[in-house]
């Protein structure tokens, strides 16, 4: 509970740190509240501007692989021999209300999946990720996640904005904030959700609302089917020769009206709208022409394997989305909870098989394809989810198949735009139950996104009901061992 | 988090070189120590010390110590010992970098910035701590009289020199043309546009007295309600679905709306609209309109789906979005702030959050049936005519016929001495047999009653056989009387005098009379008479601890059951429920009588005791009525008189039917008194609230200390005493003009109003009064406003005028745009589909045609074409909206499939006019074309038809879609 501007447990050797860091600390501290730059709060005429970032950017854009519902970090990337060995035992102490369900908690369950070191960097991988596992190279994992809610919702909300609770803006709304549009024919954030009619990730449209940011910064919801983004269509009974001499019409009406107030800006900013959407209106369907790519690609990311062409078509558009200036693209994996995420109460090996058959081969596409074009580089890929899973099993009709929410452990990595890549960061304990070495809080994994896209994390604020908010509210540290 | 090397080398390199030069150190330290104690203190003491570590410990940096100092606060480190260059702090000085200390006032004399420098780098020593306190904790935040004096705290300043109207505050030479004002004048109070024809009116006679008219009408139009209901409940973070998990809908939470609507409309008094929103349900519960407005407190977030270990804090999380919400809403003050410590920058100690939290400890949102009869006398105009019709009859018959009446029966009353016959309407009936299983005996009494001795069974049961005298029966009359033979004089047998009737049942010739209607003189808690004709043998109708009295029961009897002249009755009286709760005097009566015609009323004393008393008042009046007992008399006897209880009874009836407006609203009370909505959870239950508010350290539930016990904020508190319970003390603190907050609510919502009409308010931090947000930049007419509103009535209408008379306002403005609801509503408006069906539940389908206030509001579903134009997000408090300007707001202007049914419509109304363009300038902006903006249209429509093929109505569409998108169209003056 904190959220007014204190820092918490301001150690000694914290305070001793910053102080240390001289100039590098005062960089942070400099113009802390200087609105500038970036992240204005008087950018109303043109939110989505482009805007500088503080220091050099090594990513431009971000895509969130959104592993919804909660996935088991010890049957995918956080390999525990120590849980094997403890297999089948009581795990003496347990809190059962940990989880979720406080009334089935069974014995310790070791992975019912292999686990291999894979290329040169030696990082394991769970047999649930045969196309994954070769781009471990590539992959920054944190392996010592963990957060403040055992519930999806409030999980959700935490992992995306920061806070457990509703009515904060989330991370893409902060980044189009601070950074603006590269292409103002696209929207600058854009969400995906799972299109097999499993539902919307728990808490729905607030895990992309802007809060009390201005609407502009609102994540747009690509619909999977009919039209992608509202109003781009022109209404069919004009022809794109009858809708340009109106939008001339208007620009003649306007022009007029304002002669009277010549130094209008906001005016000046609406005229120019309506160009603009004139633009976008040509050009956006074409980035959703999935279609259009060539088979060899579509193959690259499974678009014509059935258990998995959903989320391949959604990660190609991702990627034709960065490559056209898209700032921010969440894709979930998985729809609300149960079996229709990764939420894998009952059968943790049916679950994260089904799951991981979805996005493993598409992901690996996507990380493939962005290499090949050069993309990579300034894209940062991020996968994960609101929790992790625990080592104890959870019983299904008697028998310990299945694993409960885990507040306290779970995994990420981040791939490409300026993140090390074959390396490791932070560890659970023997049997994967508690984060226990360098703890990662999502303010951290926030902080860092930040910083590799060219923010300060405690520069970006937004004035709200007499404060300044940010987005890792009073904590957040960048994790600079997966910075390259 | 790993250091990284970097900064483990600059912190051994530091530590080396303190080490490396001792004796250099030690000197310094001791002239640095020297400075502090001959400069610096004063320095500190006089600039610093009171928000930093005396008072309060702002931004938790607190220099009253070196540790302190050194530690750093919120902004991180502020000195570095040794290297004023470096430290933060000397920048914060000079102005340099934000925040700038001290805050909003001069800078510190360069020459004392150089000191404080030079005593940094010599190693910032002290001699001795600015404060003294134990344990180096800090100091808890003291609530003083200075804080009492800051301007948002301080009384109303009630002497404004020569200045009594609010141009003697702001002068303003230019006034915009009477064509600019009308139409302003339309949107800032309606939401809507002028009919072209009126403004054509209002500009061709234009006057200042037609001005205050007009100002006057639009005022007292219902579409004011609708605008500003708006801008308070973006206020009041008003959503109709729950958010998080499900977003279930609420359905009846849009009475809240409603509410705010009424209450604008009829100019409620603001103190009294505050009040309700925060205790209506305690102040007044029969009020609809102050049930609904409670629907305020819970118009927030609320998770649905929780898990047991999250419990405590989501109760603490909801009672805390009340609390807040009220805090921001109301007072402008962030009270939220103060949840895990003393607010960082106003006078707000935790002990103030958690005091006026307690206010909320049983509040829960319910939806509960409320009777909204009393709120729609129009609809009900036929009904109240008729009840008002009967109850003028009645009152006549009472005045004019009754004295005839009861001297005709009196006269009867004389020749016939066995009056409970003559006139009761209750026949007794006098037993064939009476019976009991258990071995009681019957003794018969003069007034027809029995007296019950003999055994007293555990569980009796009396059967009592009569023949049937009447032509019908329509009721039965069952009468349990008092008798000294009793303890506590009874009526029942058992140890403390009580009676338990489980079962009352009677046939006729064998056949069971459907008892219906049960009503008695008293009831037990729990114990109904109801229960004496359920199914139940078990429950009955008891009487503790109402001992000693007479009592009776009345039931009717159902009209497809009958009884002729000559049955045989039967009645069985059951006493099962309680050892030994057998009656012990009774009496049994029927009669024929409409049931309607009788009440419980006159069972209360028994007919033959009215006789009584009338004849008693006759007696003791020497055998006379006259002036002096009529009235008396005709009080009681007006109970047995026939045409006045068929009256009284349709009158009734009625006011029962009057009273059938039964609704579910979503209110907040005590979660004692009505059914919580719930959380629901995989195992386990959750409360819904717990007994008691704790003060929690740093917030945290598992951190509790003593039990808060209801209190305000201290800075708002001038001598204030807690006259009441729970909110209704909140509510009369936050309204108290005297001793409470009532001068800074009254501040914060004339600069609301005051915000809408001007684009920015006097305070431009609606939300936020306090240290953090900005000044008035005309303290003076705050206050004179503030005043204003408070003595006259709290009427907001007062504002309003005082402001819409002023030339302040009327002065030429740049263009604003409209708010989302006033873009869309201005368009149904102009294309002629408004529908103005006011109140009721909302909708999310775009199509709709009623005002935009009208959408529901479901948090995870906001309406596109709202959301688009910036409408907020109802989750926290929106005190002032942005306005943002995006490509998607104009394709949905040129692309939008509703905006083009607009546009359609618009066009039909055009279609047959000789100058389209004409018509369509006065109706889209209120004015005619200039001589360009005529031949830019026809030329355009011109084009458009060929392009067309000659379809002219899909030229003109084009047209009013390009008239809508316009700038002119959303921006007003």
């Amino acid at each position: 509970m904190n959220h007014c501007g204190r820092i918490q447990n301001v150690s000694t050797r914290r305070a001793l740190l910053q102080r240390a860091g001289g100039g590098i600390g005062m960089l942070a501290l400099n113009s802390l509240l200087n609105q500038n730059s970036i992240g204005s709060q008087n950018n109303s005429i043109n939110p989505l501007a482009s805007k500088k970032p503080h220091h050099k950017a090594k990513a431009k854009n971000v895509i969130w692989l959104f592993i919804n519902g909660g996935p088991s970090h010890v049957d995918t990337w956080d390999y525990k021999p120590g849980l094997v060995k403890a297999d089948g035992q009581k795990l003496d102490g347990f809190d059962k209300t940990t989880g979720f369900f406080d009334n089935a908690v069974g014995p310790l369950l070791k992975s019912p999946f292999e686990f291999k070191q894979h290329g040169q960097s030696g990082m394991w991988a769970s047999s649930l990720f045969p196309n994954l596992s070769k781009h471990v190279d590539k992959m920054a994992f944190i392996k010592s996640f963990h957060t403040q809610s055992n519930n999806h919702s409030p999980a959700l909300f935490m992992a995306n904005t920061g806070v457990t609770r509703m009515s904060h803006p989330c991370v893409g709304s902060w980044v189009t904030y601070g950074l603006g549009s590269e292409n103002e024919n696209l929207p600058a954030f854009v969400v995906m959700s799972d299109p097999l009619n499993r539902g919307l990730p728990k808490g729905h449209a607030a895990n992309w609302s802007s809060g009390f940011l201005p609407g502009a910064y609102q994540g747009t919801w690509v619909r999977s089917k009919g039209e992608p983004i509202p109003n781009l269509r022109r209404i069919g009974e004009l022809s794109d020769q009858q809708q340009r001499a109106q939008l001339d019409l208007i620009g003649k009406l306007n022009n007029e009206h304002q002669k009277k107030y010549p130094e209008d800006k906001e005016l000046t900013a609406r005229i120019r709208s309506f160009e603009l959407a004139y633009r976008m209106q040509q050009e956006a369907p074409e980035c959703f022409e999935v279609d259009s790519e060539p088979e060899h690609i579509k193959n690259l990311y499974g678009l014509n394997e059935k258990r998995c062409s959903h989320f391949a078509r959604q990660c190609l558009m991702a990627r034709r989305m960065v490559e056209r200036g898209v700032r921010f693209v969440q894709i979930y994996s998985g729809g609300m909870e149960n079996q229709r995420s990764w939420d894998g109460h009952g059968d943790i090996k049916k679950n994260h098989s089904q799951f991981a058959g979805e996005t493993d081969q598409p992901i690996a596409g996507l990380l493939s394809d962005l290499e090949q074009r050069g993309l990579l580089k300034d894209t940062l890929v991020i996968w994960g989810g609101e929790f992790g899973r625990l080592p104890v099993s959870q019983l299904s009709g008697g028998k310990p198949t299945g694993r409960d929410h885990n507040p306290h452990a779970g995994c990420y990595w981040f791939a490409g735009g300026g993140s090390k890549g074959g390396t490791s960061y932070g560890e659970t304990d023997e049997i994967g139950h508690k984060a226990a070495v360098d703890k990662v809080e999502i303010h951290d994994i926030h902080a860092t996104i930040l910083h590799l896209l060219g923010m300060e994390h405690k520069k970006l604020t937004y004035l709200h009901s007499g404060r300044r908010f940010r987005l890792t509210d009073v904590s957040g540290n960048v994790i600079n061992d997966i910075v390259a | 988090m790993k250091e990284s090397y970097l900064k483990i080398f600059f912190l051994l390199s530091l530590c080396l070189n303190v080490h490396g030069n001792q004796n250099d150190h030690a000197k310094n330290m001791t002239m640095s120590k020297e400075l502090f104690r001959n400069e610096i203190k004063t320095l500190f003491d006089s600039q610093c010390l009171k928000c930093h570590g005396g008072d309060k410990t702002k931004s938790s940096f607190d220099l009253s110590s070196r540790q302190g100092l050194i530690a750093g606060g919120d902004q991180g480190i502020a000195v570095i010992p040794g290297n004023a260059k470096e430290s933060p702090l000397i920048n914060y000085l000079r102005h340099s970098e934000e925040p700038f200390m001290p805050p909003k006032e001069d800078k510190m004399q360069e020459s004392s910035i150089k000191l404080i420098e030079k005593w940094i780098d010599l190693g910032a020593a002290y001699d001795s701590p600015l404060v003294e306190r134990s344990n180096g904790e800090k100091a808890p935040m003291k609530v003083t009289d200075e804080d009492r004096s800051y301007w948002a705290y301080s009384p109303i300043k009630t002497s404004f020199g020569n200045k009594n109207n609010l141009d003697d505050f702001i002068k303003s030479k230019e006034v915009a043309t009477p064509r600019v004002l009308g139409r302003r004048l339309h949107f800032d109070l309606i939401g809507l546009p002028p009919d072209p024809d009126n403004l054509d009116d209002f500009v061709n006679n234009y006057s200042s007295k037609n001005y205050k008219a007009l100002i006057d009408g639009l005022l007292s139009n219902p579409k004011f309600g609708e605008k500003w209901a708006r801008h308070w409940l973006d206020v009041a973070r008003f959503g109709e679905s729950h958010g998080f998990e499900q977003d279930y809908d609420r359905k009846f939470a849009f009475h809240y709306r409603d509410f705010v609507i009424r209450s604008f409309n009829s100019d409620m008094p603001y103190n009294e609209f505050t009040k309700w929103q925060i205790a209506g349900d305690e102040l007044a519960p029969d009020d609809p309109m102050a049930m609904m407005a409670t629907g305020f407190l819970g118009a927030g977030v609320f998770p649905t789906q929780i898990t047991i270990s999250e419990a405590e804090r989501i109760r603490y999380d909801a009672m805390d979005d009340m609390l807040g919400t009220m805090g921001t809403a109301m007072l402008a003050t962030t009270i939220a702030c103060a949840r895990c410590h003393d607010h960082k920058y106003d006078p707000i100690p935790t002990a103030d959050y958690y005091n006026m939290l307690s206010a909320f400890t049983t509040t829960v949102r319910s939806d509960v049936d409320i009777d909204l009869a009393s709120m729609n006398p129009k609809d009900n105009e036929s009904l109240r005519k008729k009840v008002n019709d009967v109850r003028s009859k009645l009152k006549n018959y009472e005045t004019n016929d009754l004295k005839k009446s009861f001297e005709k029966w009196h006269s009867n009353l004389k020749k016939d001495n066995l009056i409970t016959k003559a006139k009761s309407p209750w026949s007794i009936l006098v037993p064939e047999q009476i019976k009991s299983k258990g071995g009681a005996k019957f003794l018969k009494q003069d007034d027809g009653s029995y007296l019950v001795t003999g055994n007293n069974a555990n569980f009796d049961t009396y059967t009592f056989t009569a023949k049937n005298s009447l032509e019908k029966i329509s009721a039965i009359l069952i009468e349990a009387l008092k008798d000294d033979s009793m303890v506590k004089g009874g009526p029942g047998r058992a140890s403390n005098g009580n009676i338990a009737l489980s079962d009352f049942k009677i046939t006729a010739d064998g056949k069971t009379l459907k008892l219906i209607n049960p009503r008695a003189t008293f009831e037990q808690t729990n114990l109904p008479i109801s229960a004496a004709i359920d199914d139940n043998p078990k429950s009955a109708w008891a009487l503790d601890p109402k001992f000693g009295k007479d009592h009776s029961a009345m039931f009717d009897i159902s009209n497809d059951s009958n009884s002729k002249k000559g049955d045989q009755l039967e009645i069985k009286l059951h006493f099962n429920n309680n050892h030994k709760h057998n009656i012990g005097r009774f009496r049994i009566s029927v009669t024929d009588k409409e049931a309607s015609t009788l009440s419980i009323k006159n069972l209360n004393s028994g007919p033959e005791k009215i006789v009584k008393e009338i004849q008693d008042a006759i007696t003791s009046n020497s055998g006379k009525f006259d002036k002096s007992n009529i009235e008396k008399i005709l009080t009681l006897y007006k109970t047995l008189d026939g045409h006045w209880n068929k009256l009284t009874s349709e009158l009734k009836e009625l006011e029962s039917k009057q009273k059938k407006e039964i609704a579910k609203v979503m209110i907040c009370s005590s979660g004692n008194k009505v059914k919580p909505m719930r959380h629901h959870t995989s195992s386990g239950s959750i409360p819904d609230f717990y007994k008691q508010t704790y003060f929690l350290n740093r917030g945290d539930v598992r951190q509790k200390g003593e039990v808060a016990s209801l209190g305000f904020l201290q800075v708002l508190s001038r001598g204030t005493e807690i006259k009441s319970k729970g909110r209704t003390a909140i509510a009369e603190w936050i309204t108290d003009v005297n001793n409470g907050a009532g001068h800074l609510l009254a501040r914060v919502i004339v600069n609301r109003i005051w915000q809408h009409y001007f684009g920015i308010g006097i305070v431009s931090t609606p939300n936020d009064f306090g240290f953090q947000g900005e000044k008035p930049n005309h303290p003076e007419l705050l206050d004179w406003l503030a005043l204003e509103l408070i003595e006259n009535g709290w009427s907001l209408k007062h504002i309003h005028r005082l402001i819409l008379e002023s030339k302040a306002y009327q002065s030429p403005r740049e263009p604003r745009r409209l708010e989302a609801e006033a873009i869309r509503d201005n368009a149904l408006v102009v294309s002629g589909l408004l529908d103005e069906t006011m109140y009721g539940p909302g909708t999310l389908k775009e199509s709709m045609n009623r005002r935009s206030i009208y959408f529901f509001i479901k948090r995870s579903k906001l309406v596109p074409i709202m959301q688009l134009f910036d409408w907020p997000d109802s989750l926290s408090s929106m005190g002032k909206r942005s306005v943002t300007t995006t490509p998607s707001q104009a394709l949905s202007f040129i692309n939008d499939p509703n905006i083009r049914r607009m546009a359609v419509a618009f066009a039909a109304r055009l279609k047959n006019s000789d100058d389209p363009v004409t018509l369509g300038y006065r109706i889209a902006f209120g004015r005619k074309p200039t001589r360009i903006e005529l031949q830019t249209g026809i030329n355009f429509l011109k084009a458009q038809t060929d392009s067309y093929s000659g379809n002219k109505e899909k030229a003109l569409t084009n047209y009013c879609g390009a008239l809508m998108s316009s700038n002119e169209f959303i921006y007003i003056e």
